[in-house]
C-alpha cells in the first residue's frame, strides 16, 4: 500500500457511516451504494488533498456534495421522464420521503421541502439532518460563514411560506405574513 | 411554536438517517475497495490517453467556428420556414387589437427590425437581429389577451419545457413577453408600451451591448468577473473561484463558459453561460444545479471597476 492508499484507507474506515448517511438522505434506497462509490472514487483521486482524518468530515460532505449533485442533474432527467409515464397511466415511482416515514404531517413538511430549489433544499438538509454549524455548512459549500448563515436563514423563511402557502398548516397564512414581516 | 421552527422539527422527524452509528460497517474491507478504485483508474487513465490523440487546438477553434456558422444558418432558415419571411417592414400600418380580443386574433409576426417575434399554428420564434434565439409553441392562456408559451429550446441556459406568457395590450397595442423562470435571456427583455405593434422595441435598445462587450472587467463588492481574451475569472469575496475558457455562443449577448476547475466533484470542462443585457451580467450554470458552487447564479451590477476586489493568483 502507498501512504495515499493508507490515508484513503484511514478516512472510509473513520468517515463511511456519514457518508454514507449523507448519500441515503439525498437518494433512493437503491441508488445510495453507486452514490457513495462515486465519492470515494472522488476522495481517492483527491486523496493528496484530503485533510488529515480527524478533521476530514467537512471536507468529506463536500466532495459529496458535489458528487451529488452530478447526481441529481441525471435525476432531473429522469424525473421529467417519469412525468410523462405518469400522464400515460404508468405507475409512479416512490419519492425519497415516501419510502421512510408514514406519518402524513411529516410527509408533507418532506414534500414541502423537495419543492423548494436544490440549494435551499441542500442548505436546511445539511443544518437539520447533517446538524452541522453554519462553519461547517460554509466549508461545505464553500461559502463564507456569514453567507452560510443568510442562504440558511433565507431557505428557512421560504420553507415556511412554502408550508403555509401548501395549505400543510392550519394557522392563517395572513397570519403569518405578519410574522414574517416583524408585525405583532 | 413558529411555524418555521414546526417545519423544521417535522423535517428532523423526516431524517431518513436520524443516527448514522446505526448503519453497519463498510460492506466491503479498504483494501478490496482500493484495489477496485485502481482498476479504474487504469480504465480511465487509458481513455484520457486516447483523448489527447484528438484534433489540434487550431483544428479545433475552426470546428467550432463551423459549428456557430451552421447553427446561425439553421436559425435563419427555421425563421424563414416559420414565416419569417412575412415580417412586415416598419412602415407597415399598425395593427389595431380591440379591448377584450381573442388573443388568437392578435397572433401573428411582430417585428421592429430588432426584434422580431412570430406566433403563428401554434409555434413561436423570438429572434434578435435575425438570429433565433428562442422557439417553443403556445396555448391560449386562462387570461384574456394572453397566451402560454412553452419553450423547446434545450440550448445551454434554455431548458426545454420552461414556460411563459406573452400579454397583448389590448389598449395601447403593445406586446410584453413576460420573464420566465430559466435563463433564456429573450424573455427578460420587456416591450415597451409604445403604441404600435410593428415598432415595439425592447427597453432601451440603444444600450443594448454588441457581443464584444462582454470583454472586461465587471464588479461589485462582494464579487467580480474578468473576460479578457477568451478567458475568464471568477472571484468572490476576493478569493478566485472559478476560472476558464469563453466563446461566442448561438444567440447574441450569450457567451459559453468552459471551466477549468478541477475541484472534487467539479469536472473541467464543465460549463456554463454569461448573459449580458448591458447592466447586469448574470453567470449562470448551464442548468441551475451546477456543481461547482462557485458558478452558482451572481448578478454584476455596476460596470465601473471596484478597486476593492483583487485577482489572487492561482
Amino acid at each position: 500500500m502507498t501512504g495515499g492508499d493508507d490515508r484513503f484507507a484511514s478516512l472510509y474506515r473513520a468517515h463511511f457511516r456519514h457518508v454514507y448517511a449523507y448519500c441515503r438522505r439525498r437518494v433512493y434506497p437503491d441508488q445510495v451504494d453507486d452514490l457513495v462509490a462515486d465519492v470515494f472514487m472522488a476522495v481517492w483521486r483527491r486523496i493528496d488533498d484530503a485533510p488529515d482524518p480527524d478533521g476530514a468530515l467537512p471536507w468529506l460532505y463536500r466532495v459529496a456534495h458535489l458528487t451529488a449533485s452530478n447526481h441529481w442533474r441525471g435525476m432531473r432527467r429522469k424525473k421529467r421522464l417519469q412525468e410523462k409515464l405518469d400522464s400515460m397511466g404508468v405507475t409512479p415511482i416512490e419519492s425519497v420521503s415516501d419510502q421512510v416515514v408514514t406519518r402524513q404531517e411529516v410527509q408533507d413538511a418532506l414534500a414541502v421541502l423537495e419543492e423548494l430549489s436544490p440549494p435551499d433544499k441542500e442548505i436546511i438538509k445539511l443544518s437539520v439532518w447533517e446538524q452541522l454549524t453554519h462553519e461547517t455548512i460554509a466549508s461545505v459549500l464553500d461559502i463564507t460563514p456569514e453567507t452560510a448563515r443568510q442562504r440558511l436563514h433565507r431557505a428557512k423563511k421560504r420553507l415556511a411560506k412554502t408550508y403555509v402557502k401548501k395549505g400543510r398548516n392550519s394557522i392563517d397564512p395572513s397570519m403569518f405574513e405578519k410574522e414574517v414581516s416583524g408585525e405583532h | 411554536m413558529s411555524i418555521e421552527a414546526h417545519v423544521l422539527a417535522l423535517i428532523e422527524e423526516g431524517n431518513p438517517v436520524p443516527d448514522p452509528n446505526e448503519i453497519a460497517d463498510a460492506p466491503v474491507e479498504p483494501s478490496a475497495y482500493l484495489a477496485t478504485l485502481h482498476k479504474r483508474s487504469n480504465e480511465v487513465t487509458h481513455l484520457d490517453e486516447r483523448k489527447t490523440t484528438g484534433a489540434p487546438t487550431q483544428n479545433r477553434w475552426w470546428i467550432a467556428a463551423a459549428a456557430v456558422l451552421i447553427v446561425v444558418l439553421g436559425a435563419v432558415a427555421i425563421m424563414f420556414t416559420q414565416g419569417g419571411d412575412e415580417v412586415p417592414p416598419a412602415t407597415d400600418p399598425p395593427a389595431t387589437t380591440t379591448p377584450g380580443a381573442d388573443p388568437e386574433a392578435l397572433i401573428g409576426t411582430w417585428s421592429s427590425g430588432v426584434v422580431t417575434v412570430l406566433f403563428e399554428q401554434g409555434s413561436y420564434a423570438f429572434a434578435i437581429n435575425g438570429v433565433l434565439v428562442d422557439r417553443g409553441t403556445y396555448s391560449t392562456a386562462s387570461d384574456p389577451d394572453s397566451v402560454l408559451y412553452t419553450s423547446a429550446d434545450d440550448s445551454p441556459g434554455c431548458e426545454a419545457g420552461a414556460e411563459g406568457r406573452a400579454f397583448f395590450g389590448t389598449e395601447d397595442s403593445s406586446i410584453t413577453i413576460s420573464p420566465n423562470d430559466d435563463n433564456c435571456f429573450f424573455r427578460a427583455v420587456l416591450f415597451a408600451e409604445t403604441g404600435e405593434l410593428v415598432s415595439a422595441e425592447p427597453i432601451n435598445p440603444a444600450e443594448l451591448p454588441t457581443e464584444l462587450d462582454i470583454e472586461g472587467y465587471w464588479g461589485s463588492l462582494a464579487a467580480g468577473a474578468v473576460f479578457e481574451s477568451g478567458e475568464y475569472s471568477l472571484v468572490i469575496d476576493g478569493e478566485l473561484v472559478d476560472d476558464g475558457s469563453y466563446e461566442l455562443s448561438s444567440g447574441p449577448y450569450r457567451v459559453e463558459l468552459t471551466s477549468s476547475s478541477t475541484d472534487p466533484g467539479c469536472s473541467t470542462g464543465s460549463y456554463g453561460l454569461a448573459l449580458n443585457s448591458g447592466e447586469i451580467l448574470l453567470l449562470e450554470p448551464a442548468d441551475g444545479e451546477d456543481p461547482c458552487a462557485a458558478r452558482a447564479p451572481i448578478a454584476f451590477r455596476d460596470l465601473a471597476p471596484v478597486d476593492a476586489i483583487e485577482i489572487p493568483e492561482l
